[in-house]
């Protein structure tokens, strides 16, 4: 088992800590497990980036040319990277930003992450609704696992927990 | 087993620096290096250690030759021009055969360059440490554990052989994170301030620390340099038989060999395992010591078995390719795979390599 995953979206949309949780529940699920992120520049506006590739064996290469799952989280982005998809891969788009998306030979998941975020109670939870989709999706990581990290990670603040784990569901739910 | 943690390199290094017994740092903050000195400003606080950001990089490698010659484990880091301020001082270090460790986090590029991984300073440490051509052990680790390993164990080497020791990192290792496990703290004990290069802590203490004509390593007396350089190559010759460290993959069956240190040679290992799907029988000799360059693995190719070689460097120019192609059977046709400029090794590029020397399309 091998499986690549590319997260962007523009700086403030969450996309690192998007990453990082993903890594971190692979990690917790005994996958071997790299994250990459994209820094220097690209940090500065336009589209922030990470790679994670997670397998069951030694990991070579960080970095991919054609992903298993590409998680888009803006228009530059989807623009950038609609086409480092594998054939037959999974490309999830916020439809909020990106309208017609279009891709051939890949599955397109959709979620409007500015709405799901508002029913989760805050505008920044965007990240967290996705994190929950892509696991759901993928099922390279348990439900339990990605649950347990959020809370590790993101679970200092009764407040915040709360929110996460509405907008974890959402985007859980939104898979189904 | 204990699950890992998942740190990335460049604090998990700085974790494992510190508990490999590095009480002080100098530093000056450059990308992709900053990591490093933001976490060892607050974590070296905690252990009763000296962390020191200073105006240069020039005055960081010179702050770094004080606390070597108190009786410090050491160390600095820098990246891209940072690494050119602190020759000077390396330099010095060698040549007073000073412990101490220097992290360069390679990034893309001569001058300013840019923030993206490299391997491009591999010439400027692994021939000479500065001017005066005398060298230092140097690593070049390929994953955020192995990273860990090489800097555990750093000091050690620096003591015994009394020496800089240098590992050359790279942007992508630095900021990727990678499951770990970090090493428990190693037990330090008062007997290292009596070392010989150790300066007394009486200030009229006056010691002896090397068997030269003329008093100490920094005498510029021409027989004295000439004395001292003999001997310091004495323990470098050394180092060829005892402090050779690199990995084999695959190399049991194989019939094409790929060749490369650090990221370039992780990421040859996908490439491989491609290839090795697709019935070529490749398999990669990575050096991990850079100096001493692993030469016997690599003299003992046997052109009636090996088909080609294949050097996979994220360099343009090529250095560490003329280093392998001098110890390589003349007759075993060799090529280079490269990129620079932060532009990393590619996959397919290597496959596509191989391939053409294996005669496919």
């Amino acid at each position: 088992m091998e499986k690549s995953y590319l997260f962007a979206g523009s700086g403030g949309q969450g996309v690192q800590t998007l990453g990082v949780l993903v890594a971190h529940a692979s990690n917790e699920e005994g996958h071997f497990t790299t994250f990459l992120p994209a820094y220097g520049g690209e940090m500065r506006g336009g589209t922030s980036n990470c790679t994670i590739k997670m397998a069951d064996e030694e990991i070579g290469s960080p970095e991919e040319k054609l992903y298993d799952n590409v998680i888009v989280l803006n228009k530059p982005s989807y623009d950038r990277f609609k086409g480092r998809v594998k054939k037959g891969g999974n490309l999830f788009i916020n439809t909020a930003l990106i309208e017609d998306a279009q891709a051939d030979g890949v599955n397109i998941i959709s979620i409007n992450l500015s709405e799901a975020a508002k029913e989760a109670g805050s505008d920044k939870a965007l990240n967290i609704v996705m994190y929950g989709l892509v696991l759901a999706h993928t099922k390279d990581i348990s439900l339990e696992n990605a649950e347990k990290v959020l809370n590790d990670k993101l679970g200092k603040k009764e407040q915040f927990r709360a929110v996460n784990k509405k907008a974890f569901d959402i985007g859980v739910n939104a898979s189904k | 087993m204990a699950k890992k943690e998942l740190w990335k390199g460049n604090e998990a290094m700085s974790e494992t620096a510190l508990r490999a017994g590095c009480r002080f740092f100098s530093g000056y903050p450059i990308t992709p290096q900053t990591p490093i000195t933001e976490y060892l400003a607050w974590r070296l606080a905690e252990v009763d250690g000296v962390f020191i950001q200073a105006e240069s990089e020039l005055a960081a490698a010179t702050m770094l030759l004080g606390a070597s010659i108190a009786g410090t484990r050491a160390l600095t880091a820098t990246a891209g021009p940072g690494l050119s301020l602190m020759t000077e001082s390396l330099s010095c270090l060698a040549s007073g055969r000073l412990p101490a460790v220097i992290v360069d986090v390679q990034r893309g590029g001569a001058a300013t360059g840019n923030l993206q991984g490299a391997q491009s300073d591999y010439n400027m440490v692994t021939k000479t440490l500065g001017h005066g051509g005398l060298k230092g052990l140097v690593y070049g680790p390929s994953t955020v554990e192995e990273l860990c390993d090489i800097i555990y164990d750093a000091w050690d080497k620096a003591e015994k052989y009394r020496t800089p020791v240098f590992i050359l990192s790279d942007a992508s290792l630095g900021q990727m994170m990678e499951p770990v496990d970090i090493k428990p703290f190693k037990q330090l004990d008062e007997s290292r301030f009596d070392l010989p290069y150790v300066i007394g802590r009486e200030q009229s203490e006056k010691k002896v620390i090397q068997d030269t004509p003329y008093a100490g390593p920094y005498n510029t007396m021409s027989e004295n340099l000439d004395y001292n350089y003999r001997k310091y190559n004495e323990v470098y010759e050394k180092w060829k038989e005892d402090e050779v460290l690199y990995e084999e993959y695959m190399m049991d069956d194989a019939e094409y060999v790929i060749i490369g240190w650090g990221m370039a040679a992780r990421i040859s290992k996908s490439a491989i395992r491609n290839l090795r799907k697709k019935g070529i029988k490749v398999g990669m000799i990575r050096p991990i010591s850079l100096f001493p360059l692993p030469e016997k693995p690599l003299n003992a190719l046997d052109a009636k078995k090996i088909k080609g070689v294949l050097v996979v460097e994220m360099a343009i120019p090529a250095l560490f390719y003329y280093d392998v192609k001098a110890q390589i059977d003349k007759n075993i046709p060799i090529k280079a795979n490269l990129h620079c400029g932060g532009y990393l090794s590619q996959v397919d590029e290597i496959e596509e390599d191989i391939m053409k020397m294996a005669g496919g399309k």
